[in-house]
């Protein structure tokens, strides 16, 4: 790379096409696409080019070189209306039989889709005055300001229609086991309706039983439909966005508008500090710097001139952005899109019309009650069929349904899980990862693929030095023990080049320390100036201390800032020294500007000449910088002579008479925006966990690359296709694209990439980046991960990521740098902005995904031993053994906290070595699980109530051999007198209050069952004795689901209110040995399972 | 250059073809596509791996052999386990919880009373209605047949007409008691115009108990229970509670009578009273202690009294209540509520 041709670009695209010639083409596109615009990837590689406010203009060469075909040649007006169709051809539309409405909602957000397109940056502004009849001078009229409002619409976003909330509510109100509740209700109430009518003083039971549903379901409905009120308000954030009052010239005066009247062609004057009101094209600028974080993430002062210099709009520097602000300077523009329009207004939309899909945790839900209600349904259909063909009555069959109904669907289980849910989202938060929606606590469990933003996630977005190259080696700045460092050399304070290149760094240099900071460490001290010089600042006063002094001894007496059009900057300092000079020139600019002012070089402490080795040293060092994608700054000196410049020489700052020497180049220094320090572990533990992390970044590929090997997302040993070449020294072509599982992806490919090309590289490849991603192609890759049926966690923190966040299955979204629109987002913030923070996340979400399998399990359990009195109640009419009150006072008293301290437990092996599960087989309810709750340990439970059922019968009369059959008599209120097995004779409410101590001692027995349930759900796969009895919370529920379990049968007027009676102690005890049963049984199971993985029993009964 | 870039792609594209595709096919995500394809017919019958349900015949077999396992050993556990309650608490003769001591709900609550005729559960959706017209035999038939098959199901002479007593029963007089062996015979022929054989054979010796005339009979008895026994006195409370009728009778008779338990019925409400007319009991309004404990005797015959409603008012609904007077079963609200020695029913005659 000679020094010397003006234009970079060009030389630099020639350079790629003379790659390119020599077959260089990295083999992925080609798997990807028949692309024939892989010329821009392959400079890529090996361009050693430093960062973009050092000159280069790479940026303009690679964000999207590859649309400038599909630019329509013939300038249109940038109007979203006629562009629309034009866009639209490219995604083929189903055949759709739906609504106007929604077809065209759906055309907006296909739109929205697409990168914005615009040329109002590249025609002159002649032809953009006259397009919006505007005049740079007078502005609009108040007429034609008026009339481009109703053209192109108010500069206010609009919101997306929202659904009504009554329709949310009602919504609420029917999802879950609302329906069969309703139904059961209904029932109930019918029931009541028919009694009432045939008999006026009929009992109320069936009354107060629908009351009770009916209220279980709107008390249900009213928590999910206040759980989903408090999510996302997108557009409230970007309200916030969008600045007041705008400075525009209207009829040739200016004068302050609100910003929502500003108007296209308007002509808007800009200050420092304000909030761009509109996308505005500049006219004028004097130093406007911008930062335009809001939509790419990277926070870094960018400078706006009135040259068109790209085509993309995104990258030309005439355009500033809606809601973007300016940091520095002023300029006056003229609008070129307002409100939905503009560039955010399009973010925006697209966030707030995506329809985040459906969590996996609703998904398991839906699942379950799905399987439950079918269940619930088929029974009570049956035994309807069923006890109208054994002949009883309609009312009769009816309230057997209502008993299946109630005893089949867990009435508190929903409500638990949300209690877990947010138990475990409280537990997150103090682990600095807040969950917005509560199901996003188990989403990130199931998690299998992270896409993570780079700036500020994986980094610590703060730049630091990372390598400084002088006397021809290149020497590590930090860490010099770690293996990525290996083989460099060490810096030595005191060797003379390395003081000749910390001189420079230390004095031609703008930033300063703030006053006032006394005994701060040097890394945390507070900087006045930009990154780059904040960061060589920091590091010198940490190297060689008193970088002030030191300043103030070598006193600056002239100084040529940076402009982008040097690339340099240089100061001019008066030191008296002994080598005779007054005055010492500092530079430091772009490694290429620098080295081309130089002849002489520093090495061994003699001013060499520079000659073709040494350009080739540098050239190779700087490429090598380059490629790590750390930013190179090239530094030179120079004692200026001291003939020509006496003491006391006044120096020319606007021509300066020293830049006609040639000076002495003393080294590099690179600067990069290093990882943070956990996050190599992290992705490491992520990577054990079987989850994928894919980097996508706004940033630049060598940058995003560079960062992600040194976090571990490309592991040491892979190379991407092109490295592999490089070192076998073999075209690109020759190689099998299979065996390399890394690339690389520049956002300007994936524009023109169809579904399957972009499933084709995801599928393909182990080791993801994305680079230079637009919003909507970060959007684009979640939903290709998404195609591939996997769980995608995505993390971000600018306004441009807010599209993917919505999309993904968990949006992250970052608590300190990130912004409003992606917390609204986002499901979850990560309070530290710590990318390790994640991996607890995704504990807790495994975590509480087993722990809500053992509470589905503990809870659906008893449903079984709920269900069989209704059977033998009807099939072997026998007096019902278990009243559905009681049913009740289970699923909504005993049983709800057991089984929300099993969200307490501690995980059973290393919840972090195993892959994430598989969404489509490892459900939350399982075959293997009904199978084992319902077939087996539901029975074992079964037996012991109607032991205690016939135990209980047969001390006061009724020996099991009687009751069979019995049930019409003992039901019916005109028989005052039904003997028993021993000639005693019962009248009707004597029977039913032995019925209501048989249903509360089959409750009792029910909770004597649950308690040995509870211990047996705590594991599911190793022994209890090894898991222990460590979960307080839960060894407390076991008394409380005791004490409670008194409490309704002992307190005073429960026979009245619950119809529970008062039982004796030795009631108790029937159901003991079946407890013990289930404890020894699940025990035997667990062993079998731990011997020998993969037998049968793991298969049928491990859930 | 631009052939060499064809060229080049034209190699890249063969390759990809041929070397990428199986690739893809590997790396394929594990699981099933998300969209499940056949749907439940493919569930329910899966030919390509011979499955019925999603389990195939192998599968369907063994979980069925080890369910019949798993259930006949929950059942013998069950067994077992019940046998050994059997044991423990509970004996064929006699019920576990009788007497005082021990504390049975139903010897601490007392007996019910209970009525004869009943309604039909069916029929009939008023519970304690007796419901019939004068005159008309097939209407009546229903509440007269269970007055009859009442007095046929009492324990008979056996052989029949041999004038023996029925096994394990003697005839007692006033202070002998039942006891274990031998329980008291409750004499038929003591009810007066509520007996199905009328004293008086000239007339009809097949009774209808008083329905076609309008004069039903109703049978009241005391619920057995086991080794209960009633105080056999009214005194103190009881007989503040008791009706001045029932305490004349009372004062008239109980001499006679010795220790008895007495029942009286009235109309509930006042009109009740009115339109009720009298009552007339057979053998009168007590029954006498000596029919009691009940010990599970082979034999025993519930003592019972008749009542006759003499002359009640056609047309209306007469709410009736009935309730037992002795020390022993003093009758409070909540034993109004359970029927213990107290019970109400209506009456219509049309």
């Amino acid at each position: 790379m000679s020094a010397g041709k003006p234009n970079m670009g060009r030389k630099l695209s020639r350079k790629s096409s003379y790659v390119f010639e020599n077959g260089q083409i990295p083999g992925y596109v080609h798997m990807i696409r028949q692309a024939s615009r892989t010329s821009s990837m392959v400079s890529r590689t090996t361009d050693p080019e430093p960062r973009e406010s050092y000159g280069s203009p790479r940026v303009s060469r690679l964000w999207k070189e590859t649309r400038q075909p599909r630019t329509p040649a013939t300038p249109e007006p940038p109007d979203v209306d006629e562009r629309t169709p034009l866009l639209l051809g490219k995604t083929p539309k189903k055949p759709d039989t739906r609504s106007d409405e929604e077809a065209k909602a759906e055309s907006v957000l296909a739109d929205l889709r697409k990168e914005l397109e615009m040329d109002s940056h590249k025609i002159s502004l002649d032809e953009l005055y006259t397009r919006l009849e505007t005049n740079p001078e007078n502005g609009l009229s108040n007429r034609q300001a008026e009339l481009h409002q109703s053209k192109y619409g108010m500069n206010l976003l609009t919101p997306p229609k929202e659904t009504p909330e009554w329709i949310k509510f009602a919504r609420n109100l029917l999802g879950g086991f609302a329906i069969l509740m309703w139904i059961g209700a209904f029932l109930c109430f019918a029931a009541f309706a028919v009694q009432n009518a045939t008999k006026p003083d009929a009992p109320k039971d069936y009354l107060y039983l629908g009351i009770v549903l009916a209220s279980v379901v709107l008390i249900s409905g009213l928590f999910s439909y206040y759980q989903e009120a408090k999510s996302s308000r997108i557009m409230d954030s970007f309200k916030k966005l969008v600045p007041q009052h705008a400075q525009v010239i209207r009829e040739g005066s200016q004068l302050s508008v609100c910003v929502t009247e500003l108007a296209v062609g308007d002509v808007v004057e800009l200050t420092y500090g304000d909030r761009i009101p509109a996308d505005i094209r500049l006219i004028e600028s004097f130093g406007l710097k911008v930062d335009n974080s809001a939509l790419t993430g990277e926070s870094e002062a960018v400078a706006r001139s009135a040259e068109c210099t790209h085509d993309n709009p995104l990258e030309t520097k005439n355009l500033v952005f809606f809601s973007t602000s300016a940091i520095e300077g002023t300029g006056k523009g003229i609008v070129v899109n307002v409100g939905d329009k503009t560039l955010m207004g399009r973010i925006a939309g697209l966030a707030s019309r995506l329809e985040s899909s459906q969590t996996p945790i609703a998904r398991e839900m839906d699942h379950f009650v799905h399987i439950i209600s079918s269940v619930a349904i088929f029974f009570g259909v049956l035994f309807f069929i069923i006890s109208v063909a054994m002949g009883y009555s309609w009312l009769d069959s009816a309230v057997f349904l209502i008993g299946i109904i109630v005893a089949n669907v867990p009435e508190g289980l929903l409500a638990t899980v949300t209690v877990c849910l947010a138990l475990t989202a409280k537990r997150m938060a103090s682990k600095n990862c807040l969950v917005k929606h509560l199901e996003a606590v188990e989403t990130l469990g199931s998690v299998s693929v992270i896409c993570s933003d780079k700036t500020g996630t994986l980094t610590q977005n703060k730049m630091s030095m990372s390598r400084m190259w002088y006397n021809g080696k290149m020497h590590a700045v930090e860490r010099p023990d770690d293996p990525d460092n290996e083989g460099l050399s060490k810096i030595i304070v005191g060797d003379p080049e390395f003081m000749a290149l910390a001189t420079v760094a230390r004095l031609c240099s703008r930033a300063h320390f703030k006053v006032g900071q006394v005994g701060i460490p040097d890394a945390l001290r507070e900087v006045v100036g930009d990154a780059t010089e904040s960061a060589i600042l920091k590091r010198m006063e940490t190297l060689l201390g008193n970088v002030e002094q030191y300043r103030f001894r070598n006193k600056k007496v002239c100084e040529i800032p940076f402009n982008s059009t040097n690339k340099y900057q240089a100061s001019v300092h008066c030191n008296k020294s002994d080598c005779g000079s007054h005055f010492l020139l500092a530079m430091k600019g772009a490694p290429e500007k620098i080295i081309e002012q130089c002849s002489t070089i520093l090495i061994n402490g003699e001013t060499k000449e520079l000659d073709e080795q040494c350009k080739a040293e540098f050239k190779a060092a700087y490429e090598e910088l380059g490629a790590r994608g750390e930013r190179v700054i090239g530094f030179c000196d120079y004692r200026l002579p001291p003939e020509e410049f006496p003491e006391g020489h006044l120096f020319n700052t606007e021509n300066p008479e020293f830049m006609s020497f040639t000076f002495r180049f003393v080294g590099l220094i690179s600067l990069i925006d290093p990882p943070r320090v956990n996050v190599p572990n992290a992705v490491r533990t992520c990577r054990s966990a079987g989850i994928k992390v894919v980097m996508v970044t706004g940033d630049h590929p060598l940058t995003a690359k560079a960062i992600a090997r040194q976090v571990g997302i490309i592991s040491p040993g892979n190379k991407t296709l092109d490295e592999l070449a490089a070192t076998q020294g073999v075209p690109v072509s020759d190689l099998d694209p299979s065996q390399v599982k890394v690339a690389v992806i520049h956002g300007s490919e994936l524009i023109d990439m169809d579904e399957e090309e972009l499933d084709a590289i995801i599928r393909n490849f182990d080791e993801l980046v994305f680079a230079r991603t637009s919003p909507q192609q970060k959007l684009q890759i979640v939903e290709g991960f998404q195609r591939q049926g996997t769980c995608v966690a995505v993390t971000g923190d600018g306004v441009n990521d807010s599209p993917a966040l919505k999309k993904a299955d968990i949006g992250i979204s970052m608590g300190i740098t990130g912004s409003d629109v992606s917390k609204e987002a986002a499901d979850m913030i990560l309070l530290d902005d710590n990318f390790a923070s994640i991996v607890t996340g995704v504990e807790e979400g495994r975590l509480i995904f087993d722990n809500l399998k053992k509470c589905v399990f503990y809870t659906l359990t008893d449903n079984i031993s709920e269900l069989t009195p209704f059977f033998l109640f009807i099939l072997a009419r026998i007096p019902l053994p278990l009243g559905t009150i009681s049913i009740l006072c289970i699923d909504l008293g005993t049983d709800v906290v057991p089984a929300v301290s099993l969200a307490y437990e501690k995980g059973e092996s290393d919840i972090m070595r195993r892959s994430p599960r598989n969404p489509l087989k490892d459900n939350l309810v399982t075959k293997q699980l009904i199978s084992y709750a319902y077939g087996q340990i539901g029975m074992i439970e079964s037996f012991a109530g109607m032991l205690t059922y016939f135990v209980i019968m047969s001390e006061n009369g009724f020996l099991p051999l009687k009751l069979l059959g019995l049930r019409s008599q003992w039901d019916a209120q005109q028989i005052n007198d039904l003997e028993d097995s021993f000639g005693q004779e019962w009248t009707y409410e004597q029977r039913k209050r032995l019925e209501n101590t048989c249903s509360a001692a089959y409750f009792v027995s029910i909770v004597v069952c649950q308690w040995a349930n509870l211990i047996i759900s705590k594991t599911r796969r190793v022994s209890i004795f090894k898991k222990g009895m460590t979960n307080w919370v839960l060894n407390f529920a076991l008394i409380f689901e005791t004490a409670l379990a008194c409490v309704l049968i002992y307190t005073p007027g429960m026979d009245v209110a619950l119809k529970m009676m008062p039982l004796r102690v030795h009631w108790w005890l029937p159901a003991l040995p079946f407890a013990i049963l289930i404890f020894v049984y699940d025990e035997i199971r667990r062993l079998i399972i731990r011997k020998f993985p993969g037998s049968w029993v793991e298969e049928e009964f491990y859930y | 250059m631009a052939d060499e870039e064809t060229k080049t792609l034209k190699t890249t594209k063969s390759k990809r073809s041929s070397k990428t595709l199986p690739q893809e096919q590997d790396s394929a995500p594990p699981g099933p596509p998300i969209v499940e394809e056949g749907g439940w017919k493919k569930f329910v019958w899966n030919e390509d791996k011979r499955e019925f349900l999603g389990r195939t015949g192998k599968s369907w077999f063994l979980i069925f052999v080890f369910y019949v396992i798993f259930f006949i050993s929950l059942f013998a556990f069950f067994m077992f386990n019940w046998y050994l309650v059997l044991f423990l608490t509970v004996s064929d003769d006699k019920p576990s919880k009788h007497g005082d001591r021990i504390g049975s709900v139903l010897y601490q609550d007392g007996p019910g009373l209970s009525i004869r005729p009943i309604p039909d559960r069916q029929t009939n959706s008023n519970t304690a209605l007796i419901w019939f017209s004068v005159g008309s035999y097939e209407n009546f038939r229903y509440w007269k047949n269970q007055l009859s098959a009442w007095f046929y199901n009492m324990p008979k002479e056996t052989p029949p007409g041999s004038g023996s007593l029925p096994e394990a029963t003697k005839e007692c007089n006033p202070p002998e008691v039942s006891n274990g062996d031998k329980s008291c015979l409750v004499p038929i022929e003591r009810y007066g115009a509520c007996q199905p054989l009328l004293p008086d054979t000239s007339i009809n010796t097949i009774t209808d108990f008083g329905y076609s005339r309008g004069e039903p009979c109703i049978l009241l008895k005391l619920n057995r229970i086991y080794d209960w026994s009633p105080k056999g006195e009214c005194t103190g409370d009881c007989l503040k509670e008791a009706p001045t009728e029932l305490k004349d009778y009372m004062s008239a008779n109980s001499a006679a009578i010795g220790e008895a338990i007495y029942i009286w019925c009235q109309g509930q409400y006042e009109h009740d009273q009115e339109n009720l007319g009298s009552i007339e009991y057979f053998p009168g309004p007590y029954i006498r202690k000596s029919y009691f404990p009940f010990l599970n005797q082979k034999n025993y015959q519930s003592p019972f009294i008749m009542m006759q409603l003499k002359r009640p008012l056609t047309g209306a609904v007469i709410a009736i209540e009935c309730k037992v007077y002795d020390d022993r079963l003093e009758i409070d609200d909540d034993k109004k509520l359970k029927n213990i020695g107290y019970t109400k029913f209506q009456i219509l005659i049309d």
